[in-house]
């Protein structure tokens, strides 16, 4: 160093600290020296999603944040979305063909205190890769400011109503405390029967659960559907007969009409008559067939000859006895011993 | 000899005020005068080289050995902060990178700069005032500003950041070795630049560039107003490292106010 000039010596240390901020620009700047190709997500809320931010697959970073776009809403006409977002992304050339169709992009960050950075989940490998310029929708970051805001004014909604209501609250409490201490009471008490309660919807329940499964032997068994399929055939024969037989109905009751009309006072009234000898005759019948019914109550109760006879094991045997005997030895018809 | 500087006084809080404001008062006509010079000025042919070689490369150790140890200390008290706030070392690197380019690496490192460059040309400047050698310049019609002060803040304006560059890549160095050392922070995982942008980037350089301009002025001015013989040299060298370094931190905090603005962190 001692043998250059001053100008040399001067100059390679303004040229070194030059390639040291020459070389910091380029790192910061994103400047990447191999191909890649651009994607679109759409979000929601990125949440603080910066240009730059890296882009990982795997956990291995392949692109970086390109922008950052707020669209609000606006109608892309190319994918009919609404996105509220859209991030441009990066991405190296050579995992074009690991990224496929139904890969999922959501936003990840490097640590509990890290930067946010778009994570892919590279999808599944029989869907063709996406093509470049694609857009895609993404999976928007947990709102934590979100939910600790609800969860904030939940939590002062609680203490407000607490603070306003301490007396009804504490009187509440109160009779809480009391019905719970009854509860034990009556259940202490009535063990024994508890018990047996439960001892009871036991069973009960067993034997529902047998009725079913009976019930179940009978809806799912061919007998029920034999029984349906001829229902069905008689509904569809009553259905096919019902009509001409309802015409018939029908045009009887027009001629039954048409000969009422035709009848005079007289005729009428002779009708009437014979109704009333058919009733009286009908009750007569009736009567008959009221002894006829006491005269076989009699006859199977085995009272009476004819009863007795009827009946009577004894007789019948008998009477077998000498028929047969009589078969055999026909001479003691007109020979008495 | 009966002598007393200003440096042997006792002022009052509106007197020292009201001086602070007469020498930067005296320090911007100094700057105008400097530019004026800086564009229209006939100066000895390698007088700027010359003084950037006193200015940068024989400060050179000097930075790289404070900036080494400035990085090292603060990445070790990052790392014990760190520790009893999350049992995560992980972005300590990014964080301090961070904090390294937008303004330790500079502002910091402007004050060892300050002293070494600063004390330097109070002492040249202020021995030749003494020693009637500005009066025999004004004497030949050639202004002490443009052979004198305009040499010495092109080159502090010059190698200011190349130093003060150089400087934040040893404390980072030095930062990443500590890291490893100490809380086991492997130099991969260190070196991560997710929180630095070229926002920062940005406002480090401006930073740089205003604090060497801040030191060669401060320094000149205290130097060229040098009086009383050697003693008064010695008071106006201790005035200028002073000045320099009152300038820094005045500076730092305009100059982040706006870089708050123009690059938000």
């Amino acid at each position: 160093m001692k043998g250059l000039s001053v100008e040399v010596r001067v100059g390679l240390l303004v040229l070194t600290a030059l390639v040291l901020l020459g070389g910091f620009v380029f790192v910061l700047g994103g400047f990447e020296l191999g191909d890649q190709y651009d994607l679109y997500v759409d979000f929601d809320n990125p949440g603080n999603l910066k240009p730059g931010a890296p882009v990982t697959a795997g956990g291995i970073q392949v692109g970086r944040v390109a922008d950052v776009e707020y669209r609000g809403g606006r109608l892309d006409e190319r994918t009919g979305r609404r996105p509220l977002v859209r991030v441009h992304v990066r991405i190296d050339r050579n995992v074009q063909d690991t990224i496929h169709e139904n890969a999922i992009f959501y936003v990840a960050s490097q640590s509990v205190l890290g930067e946010q950075m778009i994570s892919i989940d590279p999808g599944n490998p029989e869907r063709p890769p996406l093509e470049e310029g694609a857009v895609v929708e993404g999976v928007d970051p947990p709102r934590l400011d979100l939910a600790f805001a609800m969860a904030f004014e939940l939590l002062e909604g609680m203490t407000e109503l607490m603070r306003d209501n301490r007396e009804e609250l504490m009187s509440a409490f109160r009779s809480a405390g009391n019905l719970i201490r009854q509860m034990d009471e009556l259940l202490a008490e009535n063990d024994g029967r508890i018990d047996r309660i439960f001892a009871n919807l036991e069973r009960a329940t067993k034997q529902t659960n047998e009725v079913l499964d009976g019930a179940n032997g009978i809806v799912n068994g061919p007998r029920l559907e034999r029984t349906l399929r001829n229902v069905d055939r008689t509904l569809a024969a009553v259905a096919a007969d019902i009509e001409p037989l309802m015409r018939d109905v029908r045009s009887m009751a027009e001629r039954g009409n048409e000969a009422l009309a035709t009848l005079g006072p007289e005729q009428r009234q002779e009708i009437q008559q014979a109704i009333s000898q058919a009733a009286d005759l009908t009750e007569e019948a009736n009567a008959t067939i009221a002894d006829a019914r006491a005269i076989v109550s009699h006859i199977r109760q085995g009272r009476g000859s004819v009863g007795g006879f009827v009946m009577d094991e004894e007789i019948y045997d008998d009477v077998q006895e000498m028929l047969r005997d009589l078969k055999h030895n026909p001479w003691k018809l007109f020979w008495r011993e | 000899m009966t002598f007393t500087s200003r440096a042997e006084s006792e002022p009052t809080p509106i007197q020292a005020l009201v001086r602070v404001l007469g020498d930067a008062r005296d320090v911007g006509r100094l700057g105008l005068r400097t530019l004026h010079y800086l564009m229209r000025g006939k100066r000895e042919k390698g007088a700027i080289a010359a003084q950037m070689l006193a200015v940068g490369n024989r400060s050179l150790f000097f930075m790289c050995v404070t900036m080494g140890f400035i990085g090292a200390i603060i990445a070790y008290q990052s790392g014990l902060q760190a520790r009893k706030l999350v049992p995560d070392f992980s972005m300590i690197g990014a964080t301090f990178l961070k904090l390294l380019v937008r303004d330790l690496a500079v502002s910091v490192g402007a004050l060892p700069l300050a002293t070494r460059v600063g004390a330097g040309i109070a002492a040249e400047l202020g021995s030749m005032v003494v020693t009637d050698q500005v009066d025999a310049m004004r004497m030949s019609a050639a202004d002490p500003v443009d052979y004198l002060v305009v040499p010495r803040f092109v080159a502090c304006l010059i190698m200011g950041p190349a130093l003060l560059a150089i400087g934040g890549l040893v404390a980072f160095g030095s930062g990443t070795l500590v890291a490893n050392l100490a809380f086991d922070v492997s130099p991969h995982t260190f070196t991560n630049l997710t929180f630095v942008h070229l926002g920062d980037l940005a406002l480090a350089a401006l930073k740089a560039v205003t604090y060497g301009a801040a030191i060669a002025l401060v320094s000149a001015q205290r130097g060229l107003a040098t009086f009383g013989g050697s003693e008064g040299v010695g008071w106006a060298t201790t005035e200028a490292v002073v000045g320099s370094c009152f300038a820094i931190i005045v500076l730092n905090l305009i100059l982040s106010v706006i870089g708050f603005f123009l690059f938000p962190a």
